[in-house]
């Protein structure tokens, strides 16, 4: 692979974010009736009712969001890439922290989604059951939360520990934010107590703090991942990035192995 | 910009280079203020409830202990000026001083910790939980996730006491003040939470 189409990937891997953002915002939140998202104290029947009234805008909703979210896999694995070379050495925990922690991101919101789509597929169902699947949904992207927080603060602290960088990927207040970020998933745990208030999972700190501290995060961080491309292209750090100091010891083994061999 | 910099350098340089400094990292900053406006939306909530049934809110408060309340709160504003003095040793070469001040704080979050612990005991003794009702809601959720800041915050003042027995004196403090403006942020969230829901009638 030339220089230009490894460059152009790495480009494309970033847009995936906010391209994933956006459309988790439009199939999602908006045709998937999740803005507001429902109470959790209504009865069965309001629940049914829902499905019912906006059974099409729902069905395609979360059909189109279950295939858009996995655009979140590239933007995770060019953080990997990235982190690693931060990270230099045979041992990039963090890089794989994250890479983990942007799968498992992955399935959580896929396995709730797929609840919905259960729910939405026989709505005639017994309200109970959709009201059922309908909480199982919520409470799998309420309470699962921890491969996300995992994945943003293995960024964070990735990024905050590069000394070598004259220009860090992110700037210090945008790494203090992933973290800021990541922690306010951990109320959202009470979703799974309380039916009602600000921390059910329509509430303010259960819903309308998390979710947009998640989705704003993945947008400044592709800014300042696509900034730090430019700036890597630039002084023509491609693909194959020269180690520097570190580096240096390999190849002299090397040419030690094959002065022995 | 310059000008007006050393202009200040010439009439009072330490009263100049101080209304400057910003202590610690930036973004320390940035996460403080995102985290006092989640705990400030919790405080909204918390009184918009409270307005809604008046009578609850006081029959529950007299239900909590001042006695915990009142010793939590002495706790942390000791551990805070321990830190203070701590972060002050570092600067002014006292260095030697910096490890106790610093592990005596993090005792004080640990017996923060501790106290907290018993005073949700008795409230699970006398049957008092998380579902009783509105305003144990938020009595048992602001004061845990204050507790989990503290948990937090403690290991973080527990480092620095590690970390501040290798410095020389002259060493950055940027590390130290970062984790201190992180304490006062748990300190001050407390100073807010223990009159909202012990004492306001």
């Amino acid at each position: 692979m030339d220089e230009q189409t490894k460059i152009f990937y790495q480009k494309l891997s970033i847009y995936m974010g906010p391209l994933f953002v956006t459309t988790f915002v439009i199939f999602w939140a908006y045709l998937g009736h999740n803005l507001p998202p429902p109470h959790p104290d209504w009865p069965a029947q309001a629940f049914t009712d829902r499905y019912v009234d906006h059974l099409t805008e729902i069905r395609v909703g979360f059909l189109v969001a279950l295939i858009t979210i996995c655009f979140y896999l590239p933007w995770t694995g060019y953080v990997t890439a990235r982190m690693k070379q931060i990270e230099t050495g045979p041992y990039p925990v963090l890089a794989y922290t994250q890479l983990l922690g942007g799968c498992l991101t992955v399935m959580v919101v896929s396995i709730s989604m797929w609840c919905w789509v259960v729910a939405a597929q026989r709505p005639e169902r017994a309200p109970e059951m959709t009201q059922m699947l309908t909480d199982a949904g919520w409470l799998m992207n309420d309470t699962v939360y921890m491969c996300t927080t995992m994945q943003m603060w293995a960024l964070a602290l990735c990024v905050l520990h590069d000394r070598r960088a004259k220009v860090p990927v992110m700037p210090n207040w945008a790494c203090y934010l992933t973290i800021f970020c990541g922690a306010t998933f951990f109320p959202a745990s009470l979703t799974a107590i309380l039916r009602n208030g600000p921390f059910a999972y329509d509430g303010l700190i259960g819903f309308w703090v998390p979710y947009p501290a998640w989705l704003i995060w993945m947008f400044v961080a592709s800014y300042y991942l696509l900034g730090d491309l430019k700036r890597r292209v630039e002084v023509g750090e491609g693909g194959a990035v020269p180690m520097p100091v570190t580096g240096t010891l390999r190849p002299a083994a090397g040419v030690a192995r094959e002065s022995i061999s | 910009m310059t000008a007006n910099l050393e202009a200040g350098a010439i009439t009072d340089a330490s009263a100049g280079k101080r209304a400057r400094h910003l202590p610690g990292a930036e973004g320390v900053w940035v996460f403080v203020y995102a985290d006092m406006a989640v705990f400030a939306l919790m405080f909204g909530c918390f009184m918009w409830d409270r307005h809604q049934a008046p009578e609850l809110f006081e029959t529950s408060r007299l239900a909590l202990s001042l006695n915990f309340g009142g010793i939590n709160t002495l706790i942390l504003l000791t551990s805070s000026m321990l830190v203070v003095l701590g972060v002050d040793a570092l600067k002014f070469g006292r260095v030697h001083l910096a490890p106790g001040f610093f592990g005596s704080a993090a005792a004080c979050g640990a017996a923060f910790i501790v106290s907290k612990i018993l005073e949700y005991g008795h409230k699970f003794d006398a049957g008092i939980g998380l579902t009783t009702n509105a305003f144990f809601q938020y009595y048992f959720i602001m004061t845990g996730l204050h507790l989990g800041h503290v948990a937090v915050g403690t290991i973080i003042i527990a480092v620095l006491a590690a970390k501040s027995r290798a410095e020389r004196p002259g060493c950055s403090v940027a590390v130290y003040e970062g984790g201190a403006t992180y304490w006062h942020m748990v300190d001050l969230l407390w100073v807010a939470i223990f009159p909202l829901l012990y004492l306001v009638r």
